[in-house]
């Protein structure tokens, strides 16, 4: 977990309900019974916003998330001719938490946008290439849009699946 | 590492045994009779009485009331609630306690170690952190009500105090039950205290009873073996499935549906599939019983 000033979710704690938690992670059962790397279920829908290429939307508990993806024609970048590229917006929106509100969310907004950009940047995952229509000249920009709808933790993985499940349903 | 993706379902309605007369939503005409007098959550227009929340209509007589059924905690004397400290100011704490407004622990109403008749003293008010300090979590006792509704808790009996390891669960109010006690240490072993104000913990089940440290002062940070945590992420699970699926919240209902649950792992009580099952199981069991 990457740490940053703004908590996600700041929840007060007593001492005695930290230590059991931490216990409890230490030993491999967490309070809701899951083991340290099992997931919570989460839901899908593809294909929510109308007026988009591709869009998805993941709730996973008591998280939301929303993506969306337009399709432009732009330039390549210099250093890659032939390939066209994504560019990811992430919005903490003030529904998500009431931290969110006004500037609150605009860190915990670039640090996810900064992580999925890493993350989306291998080829395995997009073929960046398919996107150039004429090399040097003209290629496709994918604009992906994330909306945090609701915070309820875990908000990375989310929105790489919601992402990769937009970019999935985008044609 | 499998990860469970599904679309999203509708939210069932479950089956519903038999719907309870009265329900009204809000903007629905309870009656046109004008002898009634109006009660919460109604309002009156064009000579007829409407109900202004969703809830079950309650007639006392001549008034005409609307309990919702979701709601904020509304105190009353004598209930058992579950709070955590979101203030500490003069000679008083402030609680947290799924209410309209925050309540009010005084200094007077706890019990400090040394006895009970010891005197509120200056030095008193300033260890008051060093006793409570914010984000403790307490179980108290409404002792009365503020005229604007705000509740007055206190904490002067040696099952009262501040809580140690557990979990803390949220629900909403209406489902827990009003009954004798709301301690209850259950056979599977762990201990529930049901508060009113809809806040639930549980605990591990602590072995001597006999505190000679008045209310919960030194804490038992030592970790908690395996087994009882796993019988306390499962009474989760199950407090959490009884919630979603709007049963009433008592020792009774929490022990079948854990009995229930045994057949299954604890994560996999988190699939609502699995969970629904589990309900459907503990509320034939009830209505067998009858209770």
């Amino acid at each position: 977990m990457c740490t940053h000033d703004i908590s996600m979710a700041s929840v007060l704690l007593s001492e005695a309900e930290r230590t059991f938690i931490l216990h409890g992670v230490q030993d491999g059962l967490r309070t809701d019974g899951r083991t340290c790397e099992e997931y919570r279920i989460m839901e899908l829908q593809c294909d929510v916003v109308s007026n988009t290429s591709g869009s998805a939307r993941l709730k996973m508990s008591h998280t939301d998330i929303l993506v969306g993806i337009k399709a432009e024609m732009g330039t390549p970048k210099p250093e890659r001719p032939d390939e066209g590229y994504l560019e990811f917006f992430v919005d903490c929106s003030a529904n998500a938490d009431p931290e969110f509100e006004g500037r609150g969310g605009g860190i915990l907004a670039t640090e996810i946008s900064n992580t999925i950009q890493r993350i989306f940047d291998s080829k395995d995952i997009v073929d960046l290439e398919k996107l150039c229509i004429m090399p040097k000249e003209t290629c496709w920009v994918l604009y992906v849009d994330v909306v945090v709808l609701e915070c309820g933790g875990n908000l990375f993985d989310a929105t790489s699946v919601a992402v990769k499940a937009a970019l999935h349903n985008a044609r | 590492m499998a990860v469970d993706i599904r679309l999203p379902r509708k939210r069932k309605r479950g089956e519903l045994t038999s719907e309870p007369r009265g329900l009204v939503s809000p903007g629905d005409v309870i009656t046109s009779d004008t002898g009634f007098m109006r009660g919460h959550g109604t309002y009156m227009e064009d000579d007829k009485l409407h109900a202004s929340v969703a809830g079950v209509v309650e007639r006392v007589n001549k008034l005409i009331c609307v309990q919702p059924l979701k709601t904020r905690y509304n105190g009353e004397v004598g209930d058992v609630v579950v709070g955590r400290i979101t203030e500490v100011g003069q000679k008083r704490w402030r609680v947290d306690t799924n209410s309209r407004l925050n309540s009010i622990l005084m200094l007077s109403s706890v019990n400090l170690p040394g006895g009970e008749l010891r005197r509120r003293s200056a030095e008193d008010e300033l260890m008051m952190r060093q006793y409570l300090s914010e984000g403790d979590l307490i179980s108290a006792e409404v002792q009365s009500v503020f005229s604007d509704g705000a509740l007055s808790l206190h904490t002067r009996s040696l099952k009262y105090g501040k809580l140690g390891q557990g979990i803390l669960l949220k629900v909403s109010p209406s489902l827990v039950k009003r009954r004798k006690t709301h301690f209850h240490n259950l056979p599977c072993g762990a201990s529930v205290i049901l508060g009113n104000n809809g806040y639930i913990w549980i605990s591990p089940t602590v072995e001597n009873e006999s505190s000679d440290t008045a209310g919960g002062f030194i804490q038992n940070l030592e970790p908690v073996s395996e087994d009882e945590r796993g019988v306390i992420a499962r009474l989760r699970n199950c407090i959490l499935g009884l919630a979603e699926h709007r049963l009433m919240l008592y020792d009774t209902s929490v022990l079948y549906t854990y009995e229930t649950s045994t057949k299954y792992e604890i994560h996999e009580l988190l699939k609502p599939d699995v969970m629904e099952e589990v309900i459907h199981l503990a509320r034939l069991k009830l209505e067998q019983e009858g209770t």
